[in-house]
C-alpha cells in the first residue's frame, strides 16, 4: 500500500490545455448582448444563455488574483456560499443561475475571471427611482422596504453581512419586487476596492465604519434605513461628500452621540464634531406614515448594538399592523 | 440543511443503475470521441471497460483513504468525506481515460481543506507527498479549477458526522442505552467503509450517519430498533418510517459488500490505462508536447522560463507513480 497521494506526472500546463476547451465551452454557452454596468468589483453583461431557451441573463465577471495556495480561501468559500445559499431561492436575493470560468492561463498576471450568471431583472433601485414620476404609492413602499429587509434577514440568519446596500444593489423585478444583489464575492475584494479610484457611495455608511470601529451585521441595518428613507422622497437622505462630511451629516441628522456609546479605539475626536442636537426626522420625511417613521428611527442609531436587526424589523408594527401586499 | 442543499438537488441518485447509466455514458463518450479505428466489438481489449474503471477508482480510493489518514497536520472527519464527495462526483462525469485518478486525487483532497477551513499552505500539503513536491503542487493547483467546475461550484457538503453527534446526544437523552460513548468505534468504523461505498451519492447524510449508530449498536450487542421506531421516529407515519428502515437496510448491505480490488487486476487496468489514456493530458505523449509547443508560441505573454510553466518532465514519471512505489 503506497503511503501518499498518487498525482500526475503531467506538468503544470496540462490545465491550461483543458481551461482553453473550458473557455470555449462557455463561450458556446453565453452570448454576450451588452454591457449593463461596470462597479468597482467587476462589469456586468446583459447575455443570452444558448442552452436554456435564450433566456437573458445578467453575467458579473470578476477577477481572483491568485495566490501561492491558488485559488483565495476566501473566494473557494464564497462560491460555495452562494451556491449552497442558491438552493433556498429565497424571494428577494437574485438568482445566481451558473458560476463558470474563463480560464487560468489567458490571463496575463495569476488571474482568474469567474463569470456569475444571474437572472436577469429589469433594473436597479437607483433608477426605478430616478424613472419615478413621482412619489411612490404608500403600499408600494411598503412592500419594497419589506423586501429589502427581508432579505437582508435572510443573509444575517446565514451569518453573511452585505456590505454594501445601497440603491444600485438592490433590483426592481418587472412586478415591483424587489431582490438584494451583490453580496458575497464582494468580501473578497475589499481591500482592492478601497485602493481603486472608482468612487464608492459612502451615503449609506454607517458611523462604525466610517470611524473605523468594529461593525457587524447592524451594519446592514443602518444603510437598509437609509434605503428606506430614499423610497419616501426619491433622494438620498445622507448624501455626504467625503467621509468626514458624512459623518457631520449623520450626527446633525441623529444627535451627536453620548461619550458612553463613542467606540473605543478609534482615532477619530468625539470633540472633534459639535454636539449636534437630534434632528425630527418627520421633517426631512413629511406625509410619512407613523409606524415608518418610527421603523426608521430605530434603524437609524448610532450604537449598532441599540439599532434593530432585520428581525426585529420584520416585527415591526409597520408589516405587521396592515398585511403587506 | 440537506432538504435545501443542492447536494440532494444534484447529487443525489435514485438508484444504482442511475450511477452504473453515468458513468458507461462517459466510458462510452471518451471511446466514441477518439475517433478510433478499433471497431465497437473490439473496444475493450484496448479502452478500458465501466467495470475496470469503478476497480481502479476503487483502488484510487483506498489510496485517498491512506493518504487523508496519514495527513499531518491530523486531518478532521470532515475533510476526508468532503473530499470522497468530490471524487465520486467528479468520476461521475468524466472517465478515468480521459482524467488519470492520481490527477484528481490530492486536488480534491487539497480543495477540501479550503472549502472545510482546514488551513494548510500548498508547502504544508504536498509536504505530505513523496516525490517531486514542486511538481505535484504545480498539479494540484493547476488542477483546482478543473475540479470546481466539474463539481458545477457545488462545494458545500452535507456529511454524516453532524448527525452523528445529533443521534448520540439524542440517545443519551431519551433512550436507555447504557454508555452511548461506546458506540463510537463502530461508527468511525462503519463510516470510513461507507465512503469507499456509493452511499453518499444515494442517500441523506441523516439516514448514512443512523446506519452507523445502529451497526455499531448491534457489534455492542444492543438493539435500538425500538428507539428508533417508538422515539426517534415517533411521529414520522409508517410510510416514511419503511423508507429509512429500507435505506438503512442498504446502506449496511453495501458497507457488507466493501472489497479491495485484486492487486493484479488493477495492475494490469493501469497498464492498459497507460497505453488508452487521453493523449492530450498525457504530458509524456508526442500529442500533448506539440500541442504545448503550439499554446506557447500562440501566447507570447506567457512566462516560459518559470518552473510552473516548465516542459521537464524527465525523471518525474518513476517518483509520482503510484505502481512505483
Ligand atoms: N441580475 C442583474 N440584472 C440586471 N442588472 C444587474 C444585475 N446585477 C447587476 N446589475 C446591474 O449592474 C450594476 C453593477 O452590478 P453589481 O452591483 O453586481 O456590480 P459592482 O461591480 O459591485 O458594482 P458597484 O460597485 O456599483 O456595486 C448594478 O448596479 C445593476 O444596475
Ligand atoms: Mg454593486
Amino acid at each position: 500500500m503506497m503511503s501518499r497521494p498518487s498525482t500526475s506526472q503531467s506538468p503544470p500546463v496540462v490545465a491550461s490545455i483543458n481551461d482553453v476547451s473550458a473557455l470555449f465551452q462557455n463561450a458556446q454557452k453565453y452570448e454576450e448582448l451588452s454591457l449593463i454596468g461596470t462597479g468597482a468589483y467587476g462589469t456586468v453583461y446583459k447575455a443570452r444563455d444558448l442552452h436554456n431557451g435564450g433566456q437573458i441573463v445578467a453575467m458579473k465577471k470578476v477577477k481572483v488574483a491568485l495566490t501561492e495556495d491558488g485559488i483565495p480561501l476566501s473566494t473557494v468559500r464564497e462560491i460555495a456560499l452562494l451556491r449552497q445559499l442558491e438552493a433556498y431561492r429565497h424571494p428577494n436575493i437574485v438568482r445566481l443561475l451558473d458560476v463558470c470560468h474563463g480560464g487560468q492561463c489567458l490571463e496575463r498576471d495569476q488571474q482568474l475571471v469567474l463569470f456569475l450568471v444571474f437572472e436577469h431583472v429589469e433594473q436597479d433601485l437607483d433608477s426605478f427611482l430616478s424613472r419615478a414620476p413621482g412619489p411612490l404609492p404608500e403600499s408600494r413602499i411598503r412592500s419594497m422596504s419589506h423586501d429589502i429587509i427581508s432579505g437582508v434577514d435572510f443573509l444575517h440568519s446565514h451569518r453573511i453581512v452585505h456590505r454594501d446596500l445601497k440603491p444600485h444593489n438592490l433590483l426592481v423585478t418587472a412586478a415591483g419586487r424587489v431582490k438584494l444583489a451583490d453580496f458575497g464575492l464582494a468580501k473578497t475584494y475589499d481591500v482592492e476596492m478601497k485602493l481603486t479610484s472608482v468612487v464608492v457611495t459612502l451615503w449609506y455608511r454607517p458611523p462604525e465604519v466610517l470611524l473605523g470601529a468594529r461593525y457587524c451585521s447592524a451594519l446592514d441595518v443602518w444603510s437598509a434605513g437609509c434605503v428606506l428613507a430614499q423610497l419616501h422622497t426619491r433622494r438620498p437622505l445622507l448624501p455626504g461628500a467625503s467621509d468626514s462630511d458624512q459623518l457631520h451629516r449623520i450626527f446633525r441628522l441623529i444627535g451627536r452621540p453620548p461619550r458612553s456609546e463613542w467606540p473605543d479605539n478609534v482615532s477619530i475626536e468625539l470633540d472633534s464634531f459639535p454636539s449636534y442636537p437630534p434632528q425630527d426626522l418627520a421633517r426631512i420625511l413629511p406625509r410619512i406614515h407613523p409606524h415608518a417613521l418610527d421603523l426608521i428611527k430605530g434603524m437609524l442609531v448610532f450604537d449598532p448594538s441599540k439599532r434593530l436587526t432585520a428581525m426585529d424589523c420584520l416585527e415591526h408594527p409597520y408589516f405587521t399592523e396592515e398585511p403587506v401586499a | 440543511m440537506f432538504s435545501t442543499s443542492s447536494q440532494r438537488k444534484f447529487w443525489t441518485f435514485s438508484d444504482e443503475n442511475e450511477l452504473a447509466r453515468l458513468r458507461e455514458k462517459h466510458n462510452y463518450f471518451f471511446y466514441a470521441r477518439q475517433n478510433s479505428h478499433i471497431d465497437e466489438q473490439q473496444r475493450f481489449t484496448y479502452f478500458l471497460s465501466p467495470d475496470e474503471e469503478r476497480q481502479l477508482l476503487k483502488q484510487y480510493e483506498l489510496h485517498l483513504k491512506e493518504f487523508c489518514k496519514r495527513f499531518t497536520p491530523p486531518m478532521p472527519k470532515g475533510v476526508v468525506g468532503t473530499a470522497f464527495h468530490y471524487f465520486k462526483r467528479f468520476y461521475l462525469y468524466n472517465s478515468t481515460m480521459d482524467y488519470h485518478p492520481k490527477e484528481i486525487l490530492a486536488t480534491c483532497v487539497y480543495l477540501a481543506c479550503k472549502v472545510e477551513e482546514f488551513n494548510v499552505s500548498i508547502g504544508q500539503f504536498v509536504a505530505n507527498i513523496k516525490g517531486d513536491r514542486e511538481k505535484a503542487s504545480d498539479i494540484i493547483l493547476n488542477n483546482e479549477l478543473l475540479l470546481m467546475q466539474q463539481l458545477n461550484y457545488h462545494l458545500t457538503i452535507h456529511n454524516p458526522f453532524r448527525p452523528v453527534e445529533g443521534f448520540l446526544i439524542d440517545i443519551k437523552t431519551r433512550c436507555s442505552l447504557a454508555n452511548p460513548e461506546r458506540l463510537r468505534s463502530g461508527i468511525d468504523e462503519f463510516l470510513e467503509k461507507v465512503f469507499l461505498t456509493d452511499a453518499c451519492l444515494l442517500y441523506a447524510p441523516s439516514q448514512i450517519a443512523l446506519a452507523a449508530v445502529l451497526h455499531a449498536a448491534s457489534k455492542e450487542q444492543e438493539n435500538l430498533d425500538s428507539y428508533v421506531t417508538d422515539i426517534l421516529f415517533r411521529d414520522a407515519g409508517r410510510d416514511k418510517l419503511a423508507i429509512l428502515i429500507e435505506a438503512v437496510r442498504k446502506i449496511r448491505s453495501l458497507v457488507k459488500m466493501v472489497e479491495a480490488p485484486a492487486r493484479e487486476r488493477v495492475r494490469l487496468i493501469e497498464k492498459k490505462l497507460d497505453k488508452c489514456r487521453n493523449q492530450e493530458n498525457n504530458p509524456d505523449s508526442e500529442i500533448y508536447k506539440r500541442r504545448m509547443r503550439e499554446l506557447l508560441d500562440e501566447d507570447d505573454v506567457l512566462h516560459v522560463g518559470s518552473s510552473r510553466m516548465s516542459l521537464d518532465t524527465s525523471g518525474v514519471t518513476q517518483v509520482l507513480s503510484p505502481s512505483a512505489s
